[in-house]
C-alpha cells in the first residue's frame, strides 16, 4: 500500500474503534435499568489489544481510567490466552483486578481466525451487591467480606452459553437479584456486541492493519502525553489535604503526595500518607492510579487520547497498606472518598508548577445519600441520591454553580423521580446563598438538598466529604465552607457525622449541605460589579460584599431568598 | 398561476424557493440580515419570484423556517424573564442536570440560566408526585416580589411547578392570577407546553419559551408586515422542531416549537425523496460549511428524538454527554452531528496523525483559497486542489478563488510534515474528512442496531455532492441519491410537510389491555381538540390524518423505543409485547427483562399540504472538461448537467450546479430518474449502460 493510503487507513481504523466503544456505551446505558447506571452514567466501556493494553475508551469515568487495565491483568492470568470465542469475564474482587465490589467488569474476548485479536470491557456500578449496608457503598464496613458478593475472574458464559451456577449463587446473595441480573444482561449485550464489531474490524482490515493501527493509537496517547508534560516545569511539588473520617469515627487521614515532573515524565510518590484505616474508605492502587491518570488528563491542554500510551508516561508510587493501596482483607467500598482527595492533594502540588490552569478545590466529591428499606406497601426498595456541585474557583473564572466534579461527572435524579420511585418527597433542592468561597474568583456554591422520608423506617447510609476541613482556596482566595448534614425528627435538629449508618422513622427528615467551593485570589480584586450582581442575585449576602470583598452594596434593593444566608449551622 | 414560497433562514444564507402549480420553479439564496431577518426573506423573494417570471400577487401561500430564534438565544437579544416556582426549587434551572459536555475539561463555562436568580421566585404550594394537590399556592406571599420584578422590567414570565406533569392546576391558577395582574406582561404556562415528568426540562422548555415569546412574536409581525408590503398577502406556516408546520398564529405563541426549524426541513425533505426513489433503508446526510448530519429514515419516516440541546457546542466527547446549550423537552428530528465540513481545518498532530475537524475556518477567514487572510489548509481547499470544485463557480458567487494559496496551505501543513505531495495530500485531507462524517452515520445506524451498508445515502448541503460518493465507499454504501435543488433542500421540504399539531399522554404504567382502554378515550377526546385546532391553522378542505405511537420500555429503564400502532391501541396486548421484545433486541442485543411499561402515547393529526412537484433548473448541456485527481493519476473528467443523464453515465465525471457539485468518481455511474433525482450506483457487472 501506498504511503497515502497508510496515512487513511491508520485514520479509518483508529476512528472505527472509537465508534465501537461509544457504540458499546451507548447500547449499554440505553438498555440498563438501575439510575445508578442510566441516570448517573456510573460506567465505563474500553477496548483492549490482544496483550491486554488499553487502546480507546468509549464513554468514560475519569475515576475508572486505572481500572481497566489492572482487570485485564488479572485476567489474563487467570485465562492466559485460553478464552474461547463466545466466553465472556465477570469479575468485581478489588484484590483480583476490581475496584470496589459494586464496580462489576465484563470482559468478552475478539476472536479472529481461532487467535484472540483484543478484548471489549465494560465495568459498571451496579446497584446493589448484598453486604450488611444496602447499596454496597457504605464506609464503616471493617473488612472485605461484609462488603458483599466477591467475584474472582469467572466465565459468567462459555463458548456463547450460561455457566451452570452462577447466576443461581449471584441471585441469592443480592437484594435486587432481577434488578441486578437485568443489567448484568444489558452489560452482557453491550461487551459482547463490542467484541464482535471489533472481530468484524479485523475481519475487514486484517489482524496486521488492526496491529499497526493500535500501535499508532498508542503513540498518539504517549506522545501526546509526553508533549505535554515535558511544558511543565521540571521539579518537585508537595501537598498535603486531609481527609476528616476514616469511616468509622472523625478521625483525620492524612494524604502526602510529592510530585515530581522531570522532562516530559510526572512520577506521584505518596509517601507518607496514613496506614490503610478501620473503615472502608481505602482505595485500591488502581483506583489511586485512576486519580493520578485523570488528574494529569484534566491538566492537559491538547486533546490527548486516554490510553495506554498515556498511561506510560505516568508513574505512581503508592506504598502498600496505606490508604492508597489498601492491602487485604481492608473494606475498600467507599474508596470513592480517597479518590477525590487524592485528586484535590494532585492538584494541590501541581498548582505550584501550572498555577495558569489548576483550580482551587471543589465541594469535595459527591455525597452519597442513600435510604433502603421496605415501602409501606411491603416493597423492598433502595434509593440512591447523590448530591454534588460546587467547583473550585479557577485562574481566569468562578467555580461553576450547579456542575458535577471533573472526576465523576455525574448526573443528578430528577426530583419528579425520586418522588415516583421511591418513598421520599424531596422538600428542597437548590444553592445554599453566601457559600462560595471567597476570591478574586468565587468559588461555586453549596448544595443543599432536603429529603422526608415517607416510609415507615430505613437504613440511611451517609458518604459525605470535608465536615473539618474546608475545600482550599489558591493565590489567596479562602477556603470554601465545609459541609453538613441534619437529621430533623419530630422538630428537633441534630448533627449527622459525615459517614454514618442510621434507623431513619416515617416523617424525618434529612438536610445535607455539600461544601462549597474555594475562592482563587484575593477577593477584594473582585470586579465589583460582579460582587453587586451576586448580591442582586442572593448569591453572596450584602455584609459578605462588605467584610470580605470590601464592596458596599447596602444602597441596593434588598436579595430575597428562602434561605437565610449564613443561617446557623448547628 | 399560484405560487408557492418557501424561504428557510439561516444564520449565514436565507434560501428562497418559488414553485408555480405547472411545476416551474426558482431559487435563489441571498445573504442572510440578522438586525432583521425579514429584510433577507423579502430580498430573496423578490429575487425568486422576478428570476422565475412571476408576480408578488400570485402567491398563495408563504412556508417558512428561521434560525431567529436560536439567534436570539445565542446572541442574547431576548427580554428579561421571571420564573415562578415551587417554593425550595428556584435554583432546579440553574443546577440543571450538572453534567459537562467535555470529560477532563476544567476551563468550561456554563451557559448563563435565561432567568436571573433574582426573579426566580418560589411559590409556596405542592403537589404531590401521583397529582394529588397537598398545599394551594399562597398568592399573597409572591405578589409583592411579583411587582417588583416587573417593576424592573421582567416582560414575560414561566410559571412552572414540581410535579406540574400529573396535575396543572396550580400552574393554571398562578398563571391566570398573573395575567389578572400583569395583564401587559407575557405568560408562559410549563406544563402547557410539555406535561412530562422531570421538573427541569419542563422548567427550561417553559423558560425559553417565555424567553422567545416576544422576540419571535415581533418578527413574525414584522415578517407578515414586511411581505403584505411586497404584495404577498398568503398565509404563513412555520416549520416546527418536529418536521410539521404551524401556523403563524400558534408559531408566536408556542415559539420554542420552531427552533430546529431548518434542519428538521431538510430531513423531512430527505424522507420524501426516499419515498420517491423507493429507498425504504435510508440515511440523510447533510453537509455544509462548519457542520455534517446524519438521520436515519426508515420506512420513509423522520426518526424523532425527545429533548434537545440549543446554544451548545457540538464537539462534546461523546454522544452521551449532551452540548451543554438550553434544554428543550420537544419532539425533534433526531440528527448525529460532527464538526467537519467545507470549512473545517486540516492538521497533523504531534504524533503524525492527519486530523481534519473541528476547528473552522468560517466565513472569515474562510478556506485558504479565498484569499481573505485564512492560511490554514481546509477541506474546501483540498477539494478545490483535486478539481472536484469549479473555479469558475466559486468565483461566480462573488469570492476571487486562489488555487494557489490552497495549493500552499496544503503544502505546509500537510503534504511536509506527512512527506506527502501535495495531490497526495489533498486526497488524505479528504478521505478523513470523510471517516470523520462517518461516525455520524454510523450514530444514527450501528449504535440503534442496524447495519449502515444496507442503507442508501441522501445527500443535501453545499458540500454534500463532493464527499457522498467516497464517503459512501468507505463504509460499503452502494446507492446515493442527491435530489435536486440539493442546496436549498429545507426549502423544500417546507413546501412538502404537513401542518402538524401533537398531543401527548403520560401513562407510565404495565402495558395491559385496561390500560389501552383508557388511553384510547384520552387519544379520541385529544383527537377531537387536534382536529379542531387544525381547522383553524389553514383555511380550506383538506383531509386530516392521524399518526399514533406508543413509547414503550421495560420497567425500570429510562430510555423507551417508540412503537407506531394503528388506532384504536387497545388490540393485543401479546401482539405489542412480542413487536417490542423484537425491536428491544434488533437495537440493544437482549430483551425480555420483565415487564412492558407504557410511557406515554403521543398523537400526531396531519393535514397535508397540496402535493407540489420539484424540478432541478436545467440549463444548457455542457461540453466541458475538469482535470480531476481520484489517487491513481490526473484525469480529464466531463463536467455534465443533470438533464445529460439521462441514460446514465459511468465516471469518472462532475455534475456542476449552482448550488452543489456532484462529484461521480471512477466505479460509479449517475443517471437521472423522474423528478430529476440522481442516483449514483457502485458500479456492478449490471451497471447502467455507458452511453457515451
Amino acid at each position: 500500500m501506498s504511503r497515502v493510503d497508510d496515512i487513511i487507513t491508520r485514520e479509518v481504523l483508529r476512528l472505527e474503534l472509537q465508534s465501537i466503544a461509544d457504540e458499546t456505551a451507548i447500547r449499554f446505558t440505553r438498555s440498563s435499568f438501575s439510575p445508578v447506571i442510566r441516570d448517573y452514567l456510573d460506567f465505563s466501556t474500553a477496548l483492549c489489544d490482544a496483550r491486554g493494553r488499553m487502546v480507546v475508551q468509549g464513554f468514560s469515568l475519569p475515576l475508572h481510567l486505572g481500572a481497566i487495565p489492572r482487570a485485564m491483568e488479572a485476567v489474563r492470568e487467570r485465562f492466559d490466552e485460553g478464552l474461547q470465542p463466545g466466553d465472556l469475564v465477570i469479575l468485581n474482587d478489588p484484590y483480583a483486578g476490581g475496584m470496589h465490589l459494586p464496580d462489576v467488569f465484563m470482559i468478552a474476548p475478539a476472536h479472529q481466525d481461532g487467535e484472540i485479536v483484543g478484548y471489549a470491557v465494560v465495568v459498571a456500578h451496579q446497584a446493589d451487591i448484598g453486604g450488611r449496608v444496602p447499596g454496597g457503598s457504605a464506609a464503616d464496613s471493617r473488612e472485605i467480606f461484609e462488603e458483599g458478593l466477591r467475584i474472582p475472574p469467572l466465565l459468567l458464559r462459555q463458548a456463547g452459553q450460561p455457566v451452570p451456577g452462577i447466576e443461581t449463587v449471584i441471585r441469592a446473595n443480592v437484594r435486587l437479584p432481577d434488578l441486578l441480573w437485568a443489567d448484568l444482561a444489558a452489560q452482557r449485550a453491550g461487551c459482547e456486541g463490542g467484541a464482535t464489531a471489533l472481530a468484524d474490524l479485523v475481519r475487514r482490515h486484517g489482524r496486521t492493519r488492526l496491529d499497526e493501527a493500535v500501535e499508532a493509537v498508542l503513540e498518539q496517547g504517549r506522545q501526546g502525553a509526553r508533549q505535554e508534560i515535558s511544558q511543565w516545569p521540571d521539579g518537585t511539588y508537595s501537598f498535603s489535604d486531609l481527609e476528616d473520617h476514616d469511616g468509622i469515627q472523625p478521625l483525620p487521614v492524612p494524604i502526602v503526595v510529592q510530585v515530581e515532573i522531570d522532562g516530559g515524565r510526572v512520577r506521584f510518590d505518596f509517601t507518607g500518607t496514613a496506614a490503610q484505616v478501620r473503615g472502608s474508605i481505602n482505595a485500591t492502587l488502581s483506583f489511586t492510579e485512576s486519580a493520578c491518570y485523570a488528574a494529569v488528563r484534566a491538566l492537559c491542554r491538547d486533546d490527548v487520547p486516554v490510553n495506554a500510551g498515556f498511561c506510560e508516561t505516568i508513574e505512581v508510587h503508592a506504598p502498600a497498606g496505606t490508604v492508597v493501596n489498601a492491602t487485604f482483607p481492608a473494606g475498600v467500598a467507599a474508596r470513592g472518598v480517597i479518590g477525590y482527595r487524592i485528586i484535590e492533594t494532585v492538584f494541590g502540588a501541581l498548582s505550584g508548577a501550572l498555577g495558569d490552569r489548576v483550580p482551587a478545590c471543589g465541594e469535595g466529591g459527591t455525597s452519597g445519600i442513600r435510604l433502603g428499606g421496605f415501602t409501606k406497601g411491603g416493597i423492598r426498595f433502595q434509593m440512591n441520591d447523590i448530591v454534588c456541585g460546587a467547583w473550585g474557583a479557577r485562574p481566569n473564572a468562578d467555580g461553576l454553580d450547579g456542575a458535577s466534579p471533573m472526576a465523576a461527572n455525574v448526573s443528578n435524579r430528577p426530583v419528579e423521580l425520586v418522588e415516583r420511585d421511591d418513598p421520599v418527597t424531596v422538600l428542597a433542592y437548590g444553592f445554599v446563598p453566601d457559600s462560595g468561597g471567597p476570591g478574586t474568583y468565587r468559588g461555586g456554591l453549596a448544595i443543599r438538598r432536603v429529603l422526608r422520608l415517607d416510609a415507615d423506617e430505613a437504613v440511611l447510609n451517609l458518604r459525605t466529604h470535608r465536615t473539618e476541613t474546608p475545600p482550599y482556596g489558591l493565590e489567596g482566595g479562602l477556603p470554601g465552607s465545609t459541609a453538613a448534614t441534619w437529621l430533623v425528627r419530630d422538630g428537633e435538629r441534630s448533627l449527622l457525622a459525615a459517614k454514618t449508618t442510621e434507623v431513619l422513622c416515617g416523617g424525618d427528615v434529612i438536610e445535607h449541605w455539600t461544601a462549597s467551593g474555594g475562592g482563587h485570589g484575593d477577593p477584594h480584586d473582585r470586579d465589583p460589579d460582579a460582587v453587586r450582581t451576586d448580591v442582586l442575585d442572593g448569591k453572596v449576602a450584602a455584609e459578605s460584599a462588605r467584610d470580605l470583598y470590601g464592596v458596599d452594596v447596602t444602597d441596593e434593593p434588598p436579595q430575597r431568598d428562602t434561605v437565610r444566608p449564613g443561617a446557623n449551622r448547628s | 398561476m399560484s405560487v408557492r414560497l418557501s424561504a428557510d433562514v439561516g444564520g449565514t444564507f436565507t434560501d428562497v424557493v418559488v414553485v408555480a402549480a405547472d411545476g416551474r420553479i426558482a431559487a435563489r439564496k441571498v445573504p442572510s440580515t440578522p438586525d432583521g431577518f425579514e429584510c433577507g426573506v423579502i430580498d430573496g423573494a423578490r429575487a425568486a419570484l422576478k428570476a422565475g417570471g412571476f408576480t408578488a400577487e400570485q402567491v398563495e401561500r408563504v412556508v417558512h423556517g428561521t434560525t431567529a430564534g436560536t439567534n436570539a438565544v445565542l446572541e442574547r437579544t431576548g427580554p428579561l424573564v421571571g420564573l415562578i416556582t415551587t417554593r425550595g426549587f428556584r435554583d432546579v434551572l440553574e443546577i440543571g442536570r450538572l453534567r459537562t459536555p467535555r470529560i477532563y475539561d476544567l476551563g468550561w463555562r456554563k451557559p448563563a440560566p435565561l432567568v436571573r436568580r433574582r426573579y426566580r421566585l418560589e411559590i409556596e404550594e405542592r403537589m404531590r408526585f401521583d397529582g394529588v394537590a397537598l398545599v394551594p399556592p399562597w398568592l399573597d406571599a409572591v405578589a409583592g416580589a411579583v411587582d417588583r420584578a416587573v417593576a424592573e422590567g421582567v416582560a414575560s414570565f414561566a410559571v412552572s411547578f414540581v410535579n406540574a406533569h400529573a396535575n396543572n392546576a396550580h400552574e393554571e391558577q398562578v398563571a391566570a392570577w398573573l395575567r389578572d395582574r400583569h395583564p401587559s406582561v407575557a405568560v408562559t404556562v410549563g406544563s402547557r407546553i410539555v406535561a412530562e415528568i422531570g421538573e427541569f426540562e419542563r422548567t427550561s422548555t417553559a423558560v425559553l419559551n417565555a424567553y422567545l415569546l416576544p422576540v419571535i412574536s415581533s418578527y413574525l409581525r414584522r415578517l407578515l408586515g414586511a411581505l403584505i408590503s411586497t404584495g404577498i398577502s398568503a398565509p404563513i406556516l412555520v416549520m416546527q422542531s418536529n418536521a410539521g408546520m404551524l401556523s403563524l398564529d400558534e408559531a408566536a405563541e408556542v415559539p420554542v416549537r420552531v427552533l430546529e426549524s431548518g434542519p428538521a426541513a431538510g430531513v423531512f425533505a430527505a424522507a420524501r425523496i426516499a419515498e420517491q426513489v423507493g429507498e425504504r433503508h435510508a440515511v440523510g446526510f447533510d453537509m455544509g460549511g462548519t457542520t455534517a448530519k446524519a438521520s436515519l429514515i426508515e420506512d420513509y419516516s423522520v426518526e424523532r428524538a425527545s429533548e434537545f440541546d440549543i446554544g451548545s457546542d457540538i464537539s462534546s466527547s461523546s454522544r452521551l454527554l449532551r452540548g451543554g446549550g438550553y434544554t428543550v423537552r420537544l419532539p425533534v428530528v433526531d440528527l448525529a452531528e460532527v464538526g467537519a465540513g467545507g470549512g473545517s481545518i486540516a492538521r497533523v498532530d504531534g504524533s503524525g496523525a492527519l486530523r481534519v475537524g473541528p476547528d473552522s475556518a468560517g466565513a472569515m477567514p474562510g478556506p485558504a483559497c479565498y484569499g481573505r487572510g485564512g492560511t490554514l489548509p481546509t477541506v474546501t481547499d483540498a477539494n478545490l486542489v483535486l478539481g472536484y470544485l469549479s473555479i469558475e463557480r466559486l468565483s461566480s458567487a462573488g469570492v476571487d478563488i486562489d488555487r494557489g494559496l490552497a495549493e500552499s496551505a496544503i503544502a505546509e501543513h500537510v503534504a511536509a510534515p506527512l512527506g506527502l505531495s501535495v495531490g497526495d495530500a489533498a486526497l488524505a485531507v479528504h478521505a478523513v474528512a470523510d471517516q470523520q462524517m462517518a461516525r455520524v452515520l454510523r450514530a444514527v445506524t450501528t449504535e440503534r442496531g442496524r447495519e449502515l451498508a444496507r442503507h442508501s445515502l441522501i445527500v443535501s448541503g453545499g458540500s454534500g455532492g463532493l464527499h457522498a460518493a467516497s464517503l459512501a465507499a468507505a463504509v460499503g454504501i452502494d446507492r446515493v441519491v442527491v435530489p435536486p435543488l440539493a442546496g436549498v433542500l429545507s426549502a423544500v421540504g417546507m413546501l412538502w410537510a404537513p401542518v402538524q399539531l401533537d398531543a401527548t399522554v403520560t401513562v407510565l404504567a404495565p402495558l395491559t389491555e385496561s390500560i389501552l382502554i383508557d388511553l384510547d378515550v384520552q387519544l379520541a377526546q385529544l383527537s377531537h381538540g387536534l382536529r379542531r385546532r387544525l381547522e383553524q391553522q389553514v383555511p380550506g378542505p383538506s383531509s386530516v390524518a392521524e399518526v399514533t405511537t406508543l413509547d414503550l420500555r421495560y420497567t425500570g429503564q429510562a430510555s423507551e423505543l417508540s412503537l407506531p400502532v394503528e388506532a384504536p391501541v387497545a388490540q393485543s396486548v401479546e401482539l405489542l409485547e412480542s413487536r417490542f421484545h423484537k425491536w428491544h433486541a434488533e437495537t440493544y442485543g437482549h430483551a425480555g427483562m420483565g415487564v412492558v411499561e407504557v410511557v406515554r402515547a403521543r398523537l400526531a393529526a396531519l393535514q397535508k399540504q397540496p402535493p407540489v412537484q420539484i424540478s432541478a433548473e436545467h440549463g444548457p448541456p455542457s461540453a466541458n472538461t475538469r482535470t480531476v485527481n481520484f489517487g491513481d493519476r490526473d484525469l480529464d473528467a466531463p463536467v455534465l448537467r443533470r438533464g445529460d443523464l439521462r441514460s446514465g453515465r459511468r465516471g469518472p465525471l462532475l455534475i456542476d450546479e449552482t448550488d452543489t457539485t456532484i462529484v461521480v468518481p471512477p466505479g460509479w455511474s449517475a443517471r437521472i430518474t423522474d423528478g430529476d433525482i440522481v442516483l449514483l450506483d457502485l458500479a456492478t457487472d449490471n451497471a447502467t449502460e455507458d452511453s457515451t
